[in-house]
């Protein structure tokens, strides 16, 4: 940039702020600072009618309040209202009287949401998890729960570590992932139904969160555990595009979003979404867009399964189906019970004293298994609610419209090769 | 309805009472939100008109920058930062992704500009005269290519400060007074042979000022 332009791009700077006197500035420059002013007073800004603003502020006000407050209480009181019926359900008294193991379980129950894998009561944890989701209904509800039980996956991961060995990490990250492909799907679903923009908030901020998490570990993760720890980000990576490219009307993806289903696949199986030959899945690097096939199976209720092993020996196989959703339990009492009752089998049955003496020495009843239960839920799901305060950064947006200043910058420098004015300012719209 | 914690503490050149809605906002006060949308929404919607040229069009996507204000408003911090322009980053990304989406150009037809400006003018000569030279002004504006335009209609028709724009255009201080002051050389050039613009690039600030007083009262 020559010396001579800078002076006039300061002058018509300071001429704008009304830090020069107009008479102090060249003629040039002033007549720029004129034209300026001619734009400011003769273009007219374009107002909305106050019908369109009256109804968008609406809009806002009544999508902040339903995804906020509404969902959360909705799910609340759903789970409330089934533990009350299980209360007074003659098939309470029945299965307390023939499960006598059962008897005494809330304590036991309670113990074991501290529970890590390989400890006593971890199996207990297990089937509490199984429960709450046969109590869940909608797929806002289980999405939900999906996307709390990764939650728990990743902080049973942080708190034992040191303790375990590769393969418990391992596995431990494999169920993460499967809990959180089959959140994230679900939240899609009721996305699809509802619209509901709150809901790619959750799972932005999800997906965030526990990528924050994986990344506080990265340092102490065996080796041997260590792809399994870079497939579980690039899930969630996954996540952040789906849900960027929904959020932003990407072509494939926006249209999906109202019509075809997108179903979000976990790393290996897949592109990282199905149900659509989405462009998004090209943001994603080449070693997760690698297969071009979509393999998304649609049901006949409209649900989309993932599912199915990919050939290359992927890390997470088998059906994550049948390892996240959990049948509905128009019975859930009997199935509670019978997976309780092997649960309490196997701890009591291996000889250990205090576990048997725990059991032994707990009297509550099943309802009161159901009440700590509804406690425990409705307290993760809050805590969930308020500890997912993050957002994701918005890669479509950051990767858009963006002209490097370097630009600018470096315009002197092609000025003075050139020997005269020169703009270099890059296009950024085709 | 969440209280207030943060929004107590005053910080220079922030409204305090704008703080507060954000803080409000963050902790799920759609009140507090629909307040902030009331500030901006003519300017996000008055921004994005004249970048698409179609009103229905403006309108959808003002209403997606205030949803998407709203999922990202944890991240905004105030460190040097005007929350307008903020949203303004916004809106503009979201203009860019619609014509990328729907591979549109920025191309507008002149049928597609605003609606002729109030001038306030009684004389109809002098109205005609003042909608003629608003309207070639508007026209010149859109032969300028496009960080062009945009930074003269953040400049001076959205009256964004220097620093705003540069964060709103994602550009340095210095790098937007430089555009600006080519962008405004390059509307120069296209005026230059307009009836009644030619005078005000030639005249100089002074003999705009009494241009325009000579039409009736415009300023």
């Amino acid at each position: 940039m020559k010396a001579d332009e800078k002076r006039r791009i300061e002058e018509l700077g300071q001429l704008l702020d009304g830090t020069m006197p107009a008479d102090d500035a060249s003629e040039d420059v002033r007549e720029l600072a004129s034209l300026a002013t001619a734009v400011h007073d003769e273009i007219e800004v374009p107002a909305p009618t106050p019908a369109f603003k009256a109804a968008l502020r609406a809009e806002l006000i009544e999508g902040i309040a339903t995804s906020q407050v509404t969902l959360l209480d909705r799910i609340k009181d759903a789970i409330w209202e089934r533990t009350a019926r299980w209360r007074h359900s003659a098939k309470l008294l029945v299965a307390t009287a023939t499960a006598s193991s059962m008897v005494g379980t809330a304590g036991v129950a309670v113990a074991a949401q501290q529970a890590l894998p390989g400890e006593l009561l971890y199996p207990v944890k297990q089937v509490t998890e199984d429960v709450r989701m046969g109590l869940a209904s909608g797929l806002q509800e289980t999405g939900h729960l999906h996307l709390i039980f990764a939650r728990e996956r990743l902080e049973e991961l942080t708190d034992g570590l040191d303790g375990y060995d590769a393969d418990t990490v391992i596995d431990l990250l494999e169920d993460m992932d499967a809990e959180t492909v089959a959140g994230t799907n679900d939240l899609l679903r009721a996305y699809e139904e509802t619209g509901n923009e709150l809901i790619l908030v959750l799972l932005e901020r999800f997906a965030e969160q526990q990528r924050d998490g994986l990344s506080a570990i990265f340092d102490r993760i065996p080796p041997e555990a260590s792809p399994f720890l870079d497939r579980s980000l690039e899930l969630l990576r996954r996540i952040e595009v789906t849900v960027e490219a929904i959020a932003d009307g990407c072509a494939v993806c926006g249209a999906a979003a109202g019509g075809d289903s997108v179903t979000l696949n976990a790393p290996g199986d897949g592109p990282a979404v199905s149900g659509s030959a989405c462009d998004c899945v090209s943001l994603l690097p080449s070693s997760l867009a690698r297969e071009s096939t979509l393999d998304g199976t649609l049901s006949d209720d409209g649900s989309t399964d993932v599912s199915g092993t990919s050939g290359d020996g992927d890390l997470i196989d088998g059906d994550l189906t049948t390892t996240t959703t959990v049948p509905a339990l128009p019975e859930p009492l009997d199935g509670a019970g019978r997976s309780l009752d092997s649960a309490i089998t196997s701890l009591t049955g291996d000889g250990d004293s205090t576990t048997t003496g725990t059991v032994d020495d707990t009297t509550n009843t099943v309802t009161d298994t159901t009440n700590d239960t509804t406690n425990d839920t409705t307290d993760t799901v809050t805590d969930t609610t308020d500890d997912t305060t993050g957002t994701v950064d918005d890669t479509t947006e950051d990767t858009t419209g963006t002209v490097d200043d370097t630009t600018e910058d470096t315009t002197g420098t092609v000025d003075e090769l050139l020997s005269e004015p020169t703009e270099t300012e890059t296009e950024i719209l085709p | 309805m969440p209280t207030t914690t943060a929004a107590t503490e005053t910080e220079p050149g922030i409204d305090p009472e704008l703080k507060s809605l954000v803080a409000d906002a963050k902790e799920g006060d759609e009140h507090a939100f629909a307040a902030i949308y009331d500030r901006y929404v003519d300017q996000t919607f008055g921004f994005i008109y004249r970048r698409v040229g179609h009103r229905q069009t403006a309108e959808d996507l003002t209403g997606d920058v205030f949803f998407r204000a709203f999922r990202r408003l944890d991240t905004f911090e105030w460190q040097g930062k005007d929350l307008g322009a903020w949203i303004m980053t916004i809106a503009r990304n979201r203009v860019y992704d619609h014509f990328k989406s729907a591979r549109f150009r920025l191309e507008r037809s002149t049928d597609q500009t605003p609606e002729t400006p109030e001038t306030g003018i009684d004389d109809p000569e002098r109205v005609s005269v003042a909608r003629d030279m608003a309207k070639s002004l508007g026209y010149a504006l859109e032969q300028l290519k496009d960080d062009h335009r945009e930074v003269i209609e953040l400049r001076f028709i959205h009256n964004m400060s220097v620093a705003d724009t540069a964060e709103i255009m994602d550009r340095s201080v210095g790098a937007t007074k430089a555009l600006q002051y080519r962008a405004l050389r390059a509307l120069a050039e296209h005026v230059k042979d307009v009836p009644g613009l030619s005078e005000i690039a030639v005249m100089g600030l002074g003999g705009m000022v009494w241009l325009l007083r000579a039409f009736g009262g415009l300023l």
